[in-house]
């Protein structure tokens, strides 16, 4: 979504729409209530959306760890226009079977968070591949550096949308390639 | 230090080659397990053993890392399912799926129902053929490899089923996002699957004879690897490991996709969280598996296209679906798959990201796990836990 | 955490007396009844098995057909397919590297005019030299020529036994029944090589096989 769609956003949450009146919508009031701070909003059934800013992210996640029970993933997004890196931490309700989306957005220059495995402890995990695929650091997480990858790639941050896939390609293996897009101008992989 | 059994030349030349031959002490050693050894198939684990005992676990994956992910932010979505699916290899239907679902999602097809039809049977076909390849690992883990023999052999039955619908024998590459790619390709396959399902059901009971039932098993499995309910969901274990824990979390009754609300069958639930459990666990989800595809037999398929129709499919290299994103997750016989697809309105992805199940219980839970296990026990925990590498590499 | 709101009626749990089993030291000796059966075991070189039809196989390509929209070259996944240049025909043909294919038969799928297609064959072993490895590499032929062969030998081989490279671009496919195929490859790519057009004089910067 770019910079207009989430201006309209915003507008809609100054008006403050009504939540439905379902399980999904009682269970994001309750959570608001608590917090304040955070947006939320029903996506569909099952599924619900809260836009949390970085500053009180822990918090939000610590408090909403009573409601949903299992962190299942920590998806980082590359919005390299807008220049931030979009954090969504991927939640599981076991006890109200309700997915939910907490959406948080750093800078990519110098990208820092305080991590969640005081609340989550396979946070650490999802954390070393965030870090290590973006560059985001995740401080109070000690096993930090290369998991996955190799020493050469992990300083890359090859999933970052600037990375030079196929010059690092080039640059380990050497000219020897044939394949070119379908313009037959430029290399591919 | 002292005592060093190591003469120094061997340790030089371990050193020249990267190679690490640590005797910490007399007792106190390093360990490396795997990646070639065939419980841990493709990762491998350091351990610090003390004696027999492990003092400490670290795993060490990144051996099956072939940037997926950023592969398929190059590629139209259609292609993908040709990457996608290589993430998980026994079972390699569950990675087309939640991609599938959740482009659907984006896009906001209604999927056909004879489309629905078809998924659902493959995901379930998916899991019976994943259960056997379990056996033939866990039997081969534990020292009993005749099991493991039948257990090929039936899933080669399942193999050549696929081979008539998708035309691919392990990688099908068949559902698309809007549907699947062929028909079924008639009745007669409809009587081969009931046939074959019948007949791997008659085997339930050697299995059962020859490997549930067996000493051997109890004897390798009961007391080891043991984690209970609030460790496994703080550290996000899903599938059968949970379920073994005393959790009755099943995507397909939580979160029902396709055609699971309308099917009747049961989710096995024990509370010791030993490996145990888990193996009983899975034995009876593998009889329900087989009844689901008997009931979605007697369902028969419905009439109708097998693919949505719409205009923008003519050029599908170019296929480009709206602004958005979707999670869709599915329930594979290692726990909760789910797929992240972030969708910025041109004809690739912008991101996808998948969620392995091993993600969670191959790496922190098992380093957890394996303290203070004996060295005899890594397999059969990495095997009661079903650890698949490529889910956590990618 | 509230651990006891874990516990839902909604998912229906089996008895733990149902999925629990009792071990037993006498049973698994019944395994012994498999050594009076038949294997299930494929004794290769005197048993056969048939792929089932419609088995993703080779490529085969219709080239009066072929319009040349390489829109096999833009869904291929692994970047196997090039547009290949041919003398005597107007518009490129694909050329199918099976050292990438992952036949996942794609550009099957969106070829517009059905001139794509695969045949079950799946068979295809080589030796390491130069001359061999060209078989990985071909402009795929008539789908009537792929089953005729098919018809002839039944083993579901590659049906070509040699692709034979001369000098300026010839290529030469000696197929297994041995006919031959030679054409001559101007040069790769989306746009007409400088050989493709019809000035004569600019000869020399085309027809550059690839190594």
């Amino acid at each position: 979504m770019d910079m207009n769609e989430k201006n309209v956003e915003e507008k809609v949450e100054e008006s403050r729409p009504e939540l439905p009146d379902t399980r999904e919508g009682r269970l994001v009031k309750a959570l608001i209530e608590k917090a304040p701070y955070a947006e939320g909003s029903v996506r569909r059934e099952r599924r619900v959306e809260f836009r949390v800013s970085v500053e009180r992210i822990h918090e939000f996640l610590e408090l909403a760890s009573e409601t949903f029970e299992m962190l299942m993933q920590i998806s980082v997004v590359d919005w390299i226009k807008e220049g931030e890196f979009e954090l969504v931490y991927q939640l599981w309700s076991v006890s109200e079977s309700v997915h939910a989306f907490v959406r948080t957005r750093i800078p990519r220059e110098n990208a820092k968070l305080p991590t969640v495995m005081d609340v989550w402890p396979v946070a650490e995990t999802y954390e070393r591949e965030a870090h290590e695929f973006f560059g985001i650091i995740f401080e109070g997480n000690p096993r930090l550096g290369p998991f996955i990858l190799e020493e050469r790639e992990y300083k890359k941050h090859p999933l970052r949308k600037d990375f030079n896939m196929l010059g690092h390609v080039k640059a380990i293996y050497g000219e020897d390639f044939d394949r070119y897009d379908e313009s037959k101008t430029n290399y591919v992989i | 230090m002292a005592d060093l059994e190591v003469p120094n030349e061997l340790r030089r030349e371990a050193k020249e080659h990267d190679m690490y031959l640590h005797p910490i002490d007399r007792d106190t050693y390093e360990l490396f397990f795997g990646p070639q050894h065939m419980a841990t198939e493709n990762f491998s684990i350091i351990l610090k053993m003390d004696g027999n005992r492990i003092e400490k676990a670290i795993v060490n994956p990144g051996f099956l890392h072939r940037g997926f992910e950023k592969l398929a932010e190059g590629r139209p979505y259609f292609t993908n399912i040709a990457l996608l699916l290589r993430i998980c290899v026994p079972e390699s239907d569950v990675p087309e799926n939640i991609y599938s679902m959740a482009v659907d999602e984006i896009v906001g097809w209604e999927v056909p129902e004879r489309a629905i039809w078809i998924r659902t049977t493959v995901l379930e076909m998916a899991r019976v053929s994943a259960w056997m390849f379990w056996i033939m690992g866990f039997g081969n883990e534990i020292g009993l490899y005749t099991p493991g023999q039948w257990a090929a052999a039936y899933r080669e039955r399942f193999m050549r089923l696929y081979e008539e619908l998708t035309g691919g024998r392990v990688y099908h590459i068949y559902t698309v996002p809007g549907g699947v790619r062929r028909d079924i390709p008639g009745d007669r396959w409809l009587r081969q699957l009931r046939d074959t399902v019948e007949y791997v059901k008659g085997k339930m009971k050697d299995f059962d004879e020859i490997l549930f039932d067996n000493y051997i098993t109890f004897e390798r499995t009961e007391g080891v690897g043991v984690m209970d309910k609030r460790f496994a969901l703080k550290h996000a274990v899903t599938g059968p490991n949970l379920r073994a824990t005393g959790v009755p979390y099943d995507v397909r009754k939580d979160d029902p996709y396709y055609l699971y609300d309308q099917l009747d069958f049961e989710v096995p639930v024990l509370k010791e969280g030993d490996s145990l459990a888990r193996v009983l666990i899975r034995r009876y989800e593998l009889e329900q598996d087989l009844y689901i595809l008997e009931q979605l037999l007697d369902m028969g398929p419905p009439s109708g296209p097998y693919m949505v129709q719409d205009a923008r499919l003519k050029a599908l290299p170019r296929f480009k679906p709206p602004k958005g994103d979707a999670y869709a997750h599915v329930e594979s016989t290692k726990g909760d798959f789910g797929a992240y697809v972030v969708s910025d309105g041109s004809h690739k992805p912008y991101r996808v990201h998948v969620r392995g199940p091993s993600q969670s219980h191959g790496v922190t839970v098992l380093e957890e796990l394996l303290k203070g296990a004996r060295l005899a026990d890594v397999p059969v925990i990495l095997k009661t836990l079903d650890n698949c590498p490529p889910d956590i590499d990618r | 955490m509230k651990m006891e709101s874990v516990e839902k009626p909604r998912v229906r749990v089996v008895g733990e007396e149902k999925v629990r089993i009792k071990k037993s030291f006498i049973k698994p000796w019944m395994g012994v009844k498999y050594l009076f059966r038949k294997p299930v075991t494929i004794k290769i070189p005197f048993e056969k098995i048939e792929p089932a039809p419609k088995y993703r196989g080779f490529h085969t390509l219709n080239w009066k057909t072929c319009v040349g929209c390489n829109f096999c070259g833009q869904i291929c996944p692994a970047r196997a397919i090039e547009m290949t240049w041919m003398e005597g025909e107007k518009r490129p043909h694909p050329k199918i590297d099976y050292g990438r294919c992952t036949f996942c038969q794609f550009c099957v799928d969106v070829c517009p005019t059905g001139a794509l297609g695969f045949s079950e064959n799946f068979y295809l072993t080589t030796g390491g030299l130069e001359e061999d490895l060209e078989l990985y590499d071909w402009v795929p032929i008539h789908p009537d020529k792929v089953r005729e062969l098919n018809e002839k030998f039944g083993d579901y081989r590659f049906p070509v036994e040699r692709i034979e490279k001369k000098g300026d671009g010839v290529y030469v496919y000696h197929l297994r029944d041995g006919s031959r195929i030679e054409f001559k490859i101007l040069g790769y790519g989306l746009r007409p090589p400088a050989a493709a057009k019809p000035k004569p004089a600019a000869k020399s910067s085309g027809g550059a096989p690839k190594e």
